[in-house]
């Protein structure tokens, strides 16, 4: 391997060449001329003798020209041509865009690109759109903007990342999450660590052509983040950014049972069970009445009442709760985020930067949640002469966030929590005459409930621990980006550059030792530390040149990734003393452990990419990636693309066209790889450390797969690009097929062999789908300016190969599996048992099974035992159709805007509705209102199955809890006025603009109580739901 | 100016160079916490290590809070018979109560309790493959062999009265699959042997173990010597009704292991280094797995916690007053305590670092199988005095032969090993054993709390889940082979 870079670098030095005359040396830059963005690669034409040069990737050119030539033409395709003469100062040109959509300038893969012409598939989200949208993290920004995009925001913790997928699944068992790349290089951080703030752009790319240049990393996409670049030739500005908001729920939450009915129902229930026990009606009942408030623990109508439900099941009369407390309202309370940015750009002829510093606070509406962020950056580039350039990016960011437990079944589930604990039971502690208990201070005592059945959540009051116990985790970042070029010889350049990505994550948490789940250990503290460094370096050449019509762009290079993460953690309890909260602290070491984990890559890489007459575009790329986590004997893979596209407007029949203003075809072809297999060391038989009582320990923990390799995906790309009418119609529309094969699966195994399954590269999907947008301008003067904006996206997704005709996929911790994987169906199509009511004769609940026969399924019945019922395909959980709404509208200084995202189609399992459905079973747990419609012998129409206080089952996984997941959403809503030129400059500043924006502001869905964005999967976990927030700000420049 | 540049070119190349790496060295990782199997196999140090992991895993891997490794199966035996109840409303066992998990074959009960078992299989199986290649000496090798076969037997013996009814109901009934070699990629599903191939492969695993431990001294209290083997090998005996070897080798098994004295019994039955016990599992406080243990649900004496297994208020009238231990029952009549109405039996108290030891074996129960085979062989003088053994150091007068006849001393036995062996897992074997119904029967018993006489707590589900009565032989009784193995063997 070294040989061979060896001759490709002695090629490289001999291609350098000297032939600088005494010609006159003239440079300039070209910019566009509505958005005063740098434009590279155009061509930069010498009228007299035909030579030419491009611009750069800032949009500069020289060019060595000698006495007789004179005039300049500068021609990139989707502009307007122009003209200049040559003078002795830089020649500095604005191009006029032919349409305001469509000359887009891409970031891509390693360069960028015109999206008129770009042969292969990207969406761009621009820096306006991210700054409209109160977020706190850029994974947020995308949904409804970028067609072909999911975008899922299943937690409403602040700081939290949203779940992206681009073009469906492409994988089952390894992620099928896309690749982050910032500033030109893979990135090794959290996506929360840059500020929205200091992005200018975020290009995703969808397609072979347009990802296969990352290799084995790019088969789930690649999201491009670009941040703000200086100008060159600019004064200073100064740009600051300052908003407030508020946030609070954005779905209400379900319908609860009141006190009185909770005591008549569980009564129904204790009443049933004797029953069934074999009791008489009235020794049933006398029964239930006894022990009513010895089963719920629990009498919130006094002690005058010590039976409060009689003998015929309802609240005797006189009896009224002496409290009404409210769980849920305890939990929350009313977020406050704060936002506050500053940035400064400008530049030289030969230098620019952009240096900003943010702030952003933003607490949850749910009590001890909250995300901060400080972030400062310093971009600077700069040329030093005519053959050497160099850049620099140096983020520094450190980000606290305190996320109190929130996505499982477990009491300490802060956004749960209200749905384990019933309002029968008070927050806090009660005398019995139902007036508050005070402590010596007067204050009120918060009820741990120690009282409480365990399904209530026995000895444990969040609230009550909330200000006392710690969620923290604190991440303190730091990214580099450097580079130095080498200008060679006209359009031949050598760009090494050297990329880290160093973050160090220390987590903190604390239960105290005086109230709730702590009491009986003394308190405990885990402290964990994670350090990760990841540093890419590389060397790219890349040379550009014409041969008469035919443009050449060429890239090659060589690329070294290597990622180490080193980690430790601890915990200790009972704590001696109140008020202290670190280990130093606490007496007993309870564990201490750490581990460490190297990730490597090598690569060689190189792209081409022609064009004729900007009209035939043509680009193929090649990458060779080794990979550490693959053996020996697979661990190099190739991957590849070639994409092509017709600038069909720049034929001679078409370009007297007045109504067309564009219209190009593309179509593209090629592999990615996915070496994400969640383990580094996937392919090895290991036997995990697991030392016990003081000695060394080992248990089997994985049987070896040595051929393991990466997940290829094979993707087609065919695509057309258009604006019409003077650009008030525009818009794209792109068909793909995307095969996945060599899949990582988890096959399952028979339990008895000692393994539940074993890794494997067997089986294969397909997504295939068609996504596009449109954009139209209904209204467009000088007074008032309409744009509509419609993204749409589909996808299906098959399964087209597997090692065994049936993996049963999806298990749900303790509730059992919701998904089956055959041939033919689709990896999140939901199996499941399917509901059949309640048996109208007693009660029970039914679902439906097969009945079989000599093996032949024959018929179908019900049956009231859930394990003996038959599962069933019961729909997918993939959307039919999902995509965005935009309005833009701007009237005079005013100005509008709108984002709805929506989905259509697909099914959702509601397990939050199971957690508050119980038949009586869940004894105190907060109970659903629907169980007000349970069967009794009078009402036996109902699917609300009998009470008892034995499980029935009938909240296990079925299509009872299943439900369409068509829904909508206002992700955005911002309104700005922009303080006149005139009067911003009587107060000397630039620009002045104040606006409301507001997030999440209406959920459309048809389900209450349900937040309708969770996981793509299509199953709920008891999140945190999102938060709306209603904000005011201010961006100010000068 | 030239000359600079050239310096750079070279600089960079260079840079490229040593950025480049790419043999194979370059790529070698590795994981930080684990060995590969040829590491874990390289010598007997590391083979002991696999048994100790073994050991650990089978008692505190938890798939959940209510399921701790082995001591979910001792509690689920317990709260699925009739002397324990679950108490209403706590988190744990309450399923297993009214048999529905895991009588559901749907449920992770069903699910861990198969599958964390045969994995302790395929450690075994890997052990006795790969112990004689490894380098160590040949007594370690045969040591290490003999708690393989030691630790197998143990596991087929729990699953083969756990899936299928009692030996000496029906032995040609299907049973659970057996492998008795490690597990590769492309190792196959076996089919369900029957009970009687189960026994057979018990006794064979621990004919072996006896041989090749003899002279293992052990250092840790749960890795299986041989008087443990001798223990197992009572209790299949036992099982298999060959009550003169059960006898026998439950003699041997207590050699060297004292019946604990009365005073000892209040102990709280938490420290291996209790004389009787002749095998147990210790705690560590760094392995303490806080709710999800033994201890959080069978012990009620803390202020909070799960505090699940009830004693039914029947089971406590079957102790006489001088019994040691029944001074351990204690009536809750605080109103405001979640245990009010509830006897507390405390048997079993965890130690203060929550690291209480877990019981697997104990004179007592084999002094007790002992009565019992001898006086199934009519040998009723040798039978109450193996069961003397016990009653004596529990401040109970020696029993007398002449005061029975054969059955009468077979049931007092029996009520031995339910007065003696009470939330240590043995209940529903027994009753599976002998073939009998779970009796639950509904209390009358009142206690008086200032001047009320208020009704105890007791049992609250007294028929199967279709509403049934309780009868023998019920496959209400048996763990059910989880629905993934089903659906994964086709040789099932």
């Amino acid at each position: 391997m070294k040989t061979k870079l060896l001759a490709c670098l002695a090629v490289l030095l001999a291609l350098v060449s000297h032939s600088y005359a005494q010609d006159k040396r003239v440079t300039g830059t070209v910019t566009q001329e509505d958005t005063q963005q740098a434009l590279a690669g155009v061509s930069v034409l010498i009228k007299e003798t035909g030579r030419s040069t491009y611009t750069d990737a800032d949009g500069r050119f020289a060019i060595l020209v000698k006495p007789e030539e004179r005039t300049l033409i500068f021609t990139y395709v989707g502009f307007d041509k122009q003209e200049a003469a040559i003078t002795d100062a830089p020649v500095n040109i604005s191009l006029r865009s032919a349409s305001n959509t469509l000359n887009e300038v891409l970031v891509v893969a390693y360069g960028t690109a015109n999206k008129t012409t770009y042969t292969g598939s990207a969406s761009v989200v621009n820096a306006e759109q991210i700054q409209r949208q109160q977020v706190s993290t850029l994974s947020r920004s995308l949904q409804g903007l970028a067609p072909g995009v999911q975008s899922i925001a299943s937690a409403g913790q602040p700081g939290s990342d949203a779940t992206l997928r681009i073009r469906g699944i492409g994988s089952v068992n390894a992620s099928s999450t896309p690749l982050y790349v910032v500033d030109g290089v893979p990135f090794s951080g959290n996506i929360n660590a840059i500020s929205p703030n200091d992005v200018q752009s975020i290009t995703v790319l969808k397609d072979a052509s347009a990802s296969a240049l990352y290799g084995s990393r790019g088969a789930n996409g690649v999201v491009i983040i670009t941040s703000k670049q200086g100008k060159l030739n600019t004064k200073p500005q100064v740009s600051l950014n300052a908003s407030t908001g508020l946030s609070s729920r954005a779905v209400a939450d379900y319908g609860f049972v009141n006190t009185q009915q909770y005591f008549e129902l569980e009564w129904e229930a204790l009443r049933n069970n004797q029953l069934d026990q074999g009791k008489t009606a009235a020794l049933a009942a006398q029964y239930a009445t006894n022990e009513l408030v010895s089963t719920l623990k629990i009498n919130p109508f006094g002690t005058a009442y010590p039976n409060p439900v009689g003998l015929d099941g309802k609240l005797v009369a006189g009896a009224v709760p002496l409290w009404n407390d409210d769980w849920a309202e305890s939990l929350s309370r009313t977020g406050i985020r704060n936002e506050l940015s500053l940035g400064i750009s400008g530049g030289s002829a030969d230098s620019k930067y952009f240096v900003s510093g943010g702030y952003l606070s933003d607490k949850g509406f749910i009590v001890a949640s909250g995300f901060q962020r400080f972030n400062t950056r310093v971009n600077y580039n700069t040329r030093v002469n005519n053959w050497f350039e160099a850049g620099l990016n140096v983020t520094a960011s450190s980000t606290s966030q305190d996320s109190p437990p929130q996505t499982d079944s477990s009491q300490g589930n802060f956004a749960n929590f209200p749905r384990l604990v019933s309002n029968i039971y008070p927050v806090y502690e009660r005398n019995a005459d139902g007036s508050y208990k005070l402590d010596e201070n007067g204050n009120r005592i918060y009820d741990f409930g120690n009282y409480r059945p365990s399904s209530a959540a026995t000895g444990n009051n969040l609230l009550g621990g909330a200000d006392l116990n710690k969620y923290s985790s604190k991440n303190d970042a730091l990214t580099f980006r450097g580079n130095i070029q080498l200008n060679i010889a006209n359009g031949l350049k050598l760009k090494s550059s050297l990329n880290a990505d160093y973050n160090s994550r220390l987590g903190h948490s604390y239960t105290n030792p005086i109230l709730g789940t702590g009491v009986s250990g003394g308190g405990s503290v885990s402290k964990s530390s994670a350090r990760g460094l990841g540093y890419t370096f590389n060397n790219l050449l890349s040379y550009t040149f014409d041969l008469a019509a035919n443009h050449f762009d060429l890239l090659g290079g060589q690329e070294v990734y290597n990622y180490n993460t080193s980690s430790l953690s601890g915990s200790r309890s009972n704590f001696g003393f109140a008020d202290k909260d670190e280990p130093a602290a606490a007496s007993l070491l309870n564990s201490f452990s750490g581990s460490s984990d190297n990730y490597k890559l090598a690569s060689f890489l190189g792209k081409i990419d022609y064009n004729f007459d900007g009209r035939y575009y043509f680009s193929a790329s090649f990458r060779r990636d080794g990979s550490s986590r693959f053996s020996a004997d697979s661990r190099w893979g190739n991957f590849w693309s070639f994409g092509a596209s017709w600038n069909a407007k720049s034929e001679s029949f078409l370009q007297d066209a007045g109504w067309l203003n564009s219209l190009s075809f593309k179509g593209s072809y090629g592999a990615q790889g996915n070496d994400n297999l969640g383990s580094y060391y996937a392919y090895r038989g290991l036997y995990s450390i697991y030392n016990s009582l003081g000695n060394a320990g080992l248990i089997s923990s994985r049987l070896p797969t040595p051929g393991l390799k990466w997940e290829t995906n094979l993707n087609l790309n065919i695509g057309t690009d258009f604006a019409l009418f003077d650009n008030r119609l525009s818009g794209s529309f792109e068909v793909y097929n995307r095969s996945s094969k060599d899949l990582l699966f988890s096959r399952p195994l028979s339990p008895s062999l000692g393994f539940t399954d074993i890794d494997d590269n067997i089986g294969s999907l397909k997504n295939t789908g068609f996504e596009g947008n449109l954009q139209v301008s209904p209204v467009r003067n000088k007074v008032f300016r309409w744009d509509l904006g419609v993204n749409f996206g589909h996808y299906k997704n098959k399964i087209t190969k597997l090692p065994q005709k049936e993996i049963i996929a999806g298990a749900i911790g303790q509730l059992g599996s919701t998904k089956k994987l055959t041939v033919g169906s689709s990896v999140y199509d939901f199996y499941i048992r399917e509901w059949a009511g309640v048996d109208p004769a007693n009660g029970k609940p039914l679902w439906y099974k097969d009945v079989i026969s000599s093996g032949q399924v024959t018929g179908r019945t019900t049956t009231s035992v859930f394990a003996d019922a038959s599962q069933y395909f019961q729909g997918s959980a993939l959307p039919d159709l999902y995509g965005g709404v935009t309005n833009n509208f701007r009237y005079r200084n005013f100005s509008l805007s709108a984002v709805l995202a929506y989905n259509l189609g697909g099914k959702i399992l509601d397990l939050d509705e199971v957690m508050i459905s119980h038949n009586g079973e869940g004894i105190g747990r907060t109970w659903s209102a629907d169980i007000l419609d349970r069967w009794t012998p009078e009402h036996t129409s109902t699917d609300v199955p009998r009470l008892s206080t034995i499980a029935t089952n009938w909240n296990s996984i079925s299509t009872r809890f299943l439900y369409n997941a068509t829904y909508a959403r206002l992700k955005n809503v911002n309104l700005g006025y922009d303080l006149p030129g005139a009067l911003a400059k009587r107060i000397g500043v630039k620009d002045v603009r104040v606006f409301a924006s507001g997030e999440n502001l209406v959920t459309l869905f048809g389900h209450d109580g349900l937040d309708p964005e969770q996981a793509v999967d299509g199953v709920t976990f008891y999140r945190y739901p999102a938060q709306k927030t209603f904000s005011f700000g201010l961006n100010l420049s000068f | 100016m030239k000359s600079l540049k050239t310096i750079l070119y070279i600089l960079l190349a260079g840079l490229a160079l040593t950025g480049s790496g790419c043999s194979d060295e370059f790529f070698d990782t590795a994981p930080s916490g684990d060995l590969t199997d040829a590491e874990a196999f390289a010598s007997t140090k590391n083979i002991d290590a696999l048994v100790n992991g073994t050991l650990r895993y089978l008692m505190e891997t938890s798939t959940s809070q209510d399921n701790p490794g082995y001591g979910a199966i001792l509690l689920t035996r317990d709260a699925m018979a009739d002397d324990a109840i679950p108490r209403d409303g706590v988190y744990g066992f309450r399923d297993s109560y009214p048999y529905k998990d895991p009588f559901d074959n749907t449920t992770r009960r069903a699910l861990f309790f198969w599958s964390f078992q045969y994995k302790v299989i395929d450690n075994a199986n890997n052990i006795l493959a790969k112990t004689d290649a490894a380098a160590g000496t040949d007594a370690d090798k045969k040591y290490l062999k003999g708690q393989a076969y030691a630790l197998r037997a143990f596991v087929y013996l729990n699953l083969v009265r756990q899936y299928q009814f009692t030996y000496s109901k029906d032995k040609t009934a299907k049973a659970v699959p057996i492998y008795i070699e490690p597990s590769t990629p492309s190792t196959a599903g076996k089919p369900r042997a029957t009970v009687e191939e189960v026994y057979s492969q018990v006794i064979a695993d621990l004919t072996q173990a006896e041989t090749l431990l003899a002279g293992f001294k052990r250092s840790v209290k749960n890795r299986p010597d041989v008087n443990v083997v001798k223990g197992l090998l009572a209790r299949t005996y036992l099982t298999q009704q060959k009550w003169d070897l059960a006898a026998a080798k439950a003699a041997e098994a207590r050699s060297g292991y004292p019946v604990m004295e009365a005073s000892q019994y209040l102990q709280g039955f938490n420290d291996v280094t209790n004389p009787e016990w002749i095998w147990g599992h210790p705690q560590k406080a760094d392995q303490n797995l806080g709710g999800a243990s033994f201890f959080a649900y069978i012990d009620v004496t803390p202020a909070s916690g799960y505090r699940s297994i009830m004693p039914d208020p029947y089971f406590r009238a079957l102790f006489d007053n001088a019994d040691i231990r029944k001074s351990l029952f204690e009536v809750v009549t605080t109103a405001s305590d979640p245990m009010y109405r509830w006897i507390k039996y405390k048997k079993f108290v965890d130690k203060t670092d929550k690291s209480g030891n877990i019981p697997l074996m104990r004179s007592s129960e084999m002094a007790l199988i002992e009565a019992e085979s001898k006086a199934r062989l009519h040998d009723l003088a040798g039978a109450v005095t193996a069961l003397n053994l016990v009653r004596v150091k529990r401040n109970l007068p020696a029993a007398a032969a002449a005061n029975f006849d054969e059955i009468g001393l077979i049931d007092e036995i029996i009520r031995e090993r339910r007065r003696e062996l009470w939330g240590e897992g043995f209940r529903l074997d027994d009753i599976l054993r002998l073939q009998q119904a779970v009796v639950r029967k509904e209390t009358t018993e009142t206690v008086k709390i200032g001047t009320a006489d208020v009704l105890l707590k007791g049992h609250y589900v007294r028929v199967f889940p279709d509403n049934s009565p309780l009868v023998a032989n019920s496959p209400y009784y048996l763990f059910p082979i989880p629905v993934n193995e089903i659906n994964t063997n086709p040789n099932l």
